[in-house]
């Protein structure tokens, strides 16, 4: 009886924070289920020229346009037909790493912005949200037009134009959740033993005020997934015949009556992207919470 | 006399609000002497915490000084400031909101030491974490708990081991008991005055509970509205009050004492008046039953007897 109770105490002790992190993420069971899946997809992403050459991707022929899924063609063809499971595979590069390369950007961003604004407050705070106030006004896609526009074009600017639309939304979220908690005690306990500003934000605040934070950034992957592939549509970015799912996706949106697939399987990739990264936020936020059951 | 261990001089806190200013705090000087208690007592929104705050520079002061051992710390730079830091600590109302919930209870404790620099080894600041939680009567089991896992007294606990971590001289004690059970409240009082002997601590212990300030004080303060109505020692104060508010607030003590049910009290009427842009005379006078034209007048605290001040126009020196 009492070894029993010892027990659970002991192989608490052991474990650093981020060991109790993943301690607790590794229970939910949906959260892991995403995480497998998210890193599945990521390999298969990079290991990708080991079993289809790049050159599948570009490769045109008539003849096999709009083959069905077959075991030639896994996914089928498009209306060039090309590959379609080339295209996808090769595609992800640039959905799949650019959004999270966005969404991990303006997170950072976000924080440090929202975070000084609504720890600080006054002077600072107005500075930074007009500022911030400003980006919001334009629309996302006109921002990353002019960005592209004053920048050039490439992959690289266009993450640079996409994690500025994306900067005031964490902005917002993360200076709300902040000014609820810099009024706190244990924030004005950790004030009187001389903690610095930067101390107090990212040990005693940030890690409070992140719930919403994490799970406005795993549905902003999703938007920034399909903004590549608008953007892509605009010609701006990522254009054809350069494969990436968005642009597959509405490149043969008119084809999808006769041949559902071209539509569909893209779609999927994005829908499983997109839901593997809102399973592992969802069991971030619980995993990061010690008030949610061991 | 020796230099005491704090001093304020003539303090004073205004809140700029945009109906006017708020006096929260108005020309408030005490001294504490080292191994001293000083309760301050007031109702609620008279200033009591607002002053503890004050001293530890966790609030800017409108105008006066804070005397640490004689040095006013109003002047000092940030850094200058961390090291008055480490003598000078607080203990919160709350024990619900002064921890932080992401941290378990070794690292709460653990977290002034490490801002401070005081020990470096990973180690030594284990040992110290254990010894502290030692001394304020926190199972070691407990080390690795959160706080929402623990009670009101224990949580309370562990924010007196935090601010014991630099070993302070002096705490800023803000209405540590008042969220707890009376059990409780005496637990961590006598744990308060047990460390006080072992350790000479100096406490500026805020409350609004008569009882409690009496049974830790070796002065007590008496404020209303920003201002010191009556200052003595503990027990001058509960035998001879001078100022009508003292009296008032004391004959509101409940008793268990039959004899003395029918006896007389004086219980206030009235609401406490606006302490914005308060007119200079006596601020109780409008609730006060013996106020006359000369409580117009401002009133200064006067000596009625060694060691004993209060502010009435009534009390000759």
């Amino acid at each position: 009886m009492r070894k029993k109770k010892k027990s659970p105490v002991k192989t608490v002790s052991g474990r650093s924070v981020w060991g109790m992190v993943w301690f607790r993420f590794r229970k939910n069971k949906l959260a892991m289920a995403g995480l497998f899946l998210l890193l599945f997809m990521m390999a298969a992403i990079l290991a990708a020229p080991l079993y289809v050459p790049y050159d599948q991707v570009v490769k045109q022929n008539i003849v096999e346009k709009f083959t069905a899924p077959c075991a030639q063609h896994w996914f089928g063809t498009d209306q060039f037909g090309r590959d379609l499971f080339a295209r996808i595979v090769y595609g992800g590069r640039i959905s799949l790493f650019m959004g999270l390369g966005v969404v991990a950007i303006s997170f950072v961003v976000g924080c440090a912005l929202g975070g000084a604004a609504g720890y600080f407050g006054g002077r600072v705070d107005s500075v930074i949200m007009r500022f911030v106030d400003m980006f919001m006004a334009i629309p996302a896609m006109l921002l990353s037009m002019a960005v592209v526009a004053a920048l050039g074009t490439g992959v690289d600017k266009l993450l640079v134009a996409l994690s500025i639309s994306q900067i005031p939304r964490f902005t917002r979220v993360v200076r709300s959740s902040i000014m609820t908690l810099r009024s706190q005690e244990f924030v004005e306990a950790a004030k009187c033993c001389g903690t610095s500003s930067a101390r107090i934000i990212m040990k005693h605040i940030l890690p409070n005020g992140m719930g919403p934070v994490i799970v406005s950034a795993t549905l902003t992957l999703g938007q920034v997934i399909l903004s590549i592939a608008s953007l892509g549509f605009l010609g701006i970015g990522v254009s054809s015949p350069t494969p990436e799912w968005g642009t597959i996706l509405s490149e043969n949106k008119i084809h999808i009556r006769y041949h559902p697939y071209l539509g569909l399987i893209p779609g999927v990739c994005i829908a499983l992207a997109v839901m593997a990264v809102n399973f592992i936020g969802d069991g971030l936020r619980d995993a990061l919470d010690p008030r949610t059951k061991n | 006399m020796a230099v005491p261990l704090i001093e304020t001089r003539h303090l004073k806190k205004y809140f700029k609000t945009p109906a006017g200013l708020l006096h929260a705090v108005d020309d408030v000087s005490f001294k504490i002497q080292p191994g001293e208690t000083l309760g301050v007592v007031g109702e609620s929104g008279c200033g009591k915490s607002t002053l503890g705050r004050t001293v530890l520079r966790l609030l800017e002061a409108t105008e006066g000084e804070v005397l640490y051992k004689g040095e006013n710390i109003l002047r000092y730079s940030k850094r200058d400031m961390k090291k008055v830091h480490l003598n000078m600590q607080m203990i919160f109302q709350d024990p619900f909101t002064s921890l932080n919930p992401r941290l378990s209870i070794s690292s709460i404790i653990a977290e002034p030491i490490k801002v401070c620099g005081t020990l470096k080894d990973k180690g030594d600041i284990q040992k110290k974490v254990h010894e502290l939680m030692e001394v304020c009567g926190l199972p070691e089991r407990y080390v690795n708990t959160y706080p929402h896992e623990l009670d009101g007294g224990r949580r309370q606990r562990v924010g007196l081991a935090r601010a014991l971590a630099v070993d302070p001289e002096f705490i800023v004690c803000d209405e540590p008991v008042s969220a707890l059970d009376v059990s409780v409240q005496a637990q961590i009082l006598n744990l308060l005055m047990d460390l006080q002997d072992s350790k000479g601590l100096s406490y500026l212990f805020i409350t609004h509970d008569l009882c409690v300030v009496r049974h830790i004080s070796t002065n007590i303060m008496v404020m209303y509205m920003g201002k010191v109505v009556e200052y003595a020692p503990k027990d001058e104060l509960f035998q001879h009050q001078a100022h009508p508010y003292t009296k008032a607030l004391l004959s509101a003590i409940p008793t268990t004492d039959l004899s003395r049910r029918g006896r007389e009290r004086r219980a206030l009427t009235g609401e406490v008046a606006n302490p914005i842009d308060p007119a200079p005379g006596c601020r109780f006078a409008p609730r006060c039953p013996y106020a006359a034209e000369r409580c117009k007048q401002p009133q200064e605290l006067k000596q009625v007897a060694p060691g004993h001040y209060a502010a009435c126009a009534m009390c000759q020196p």
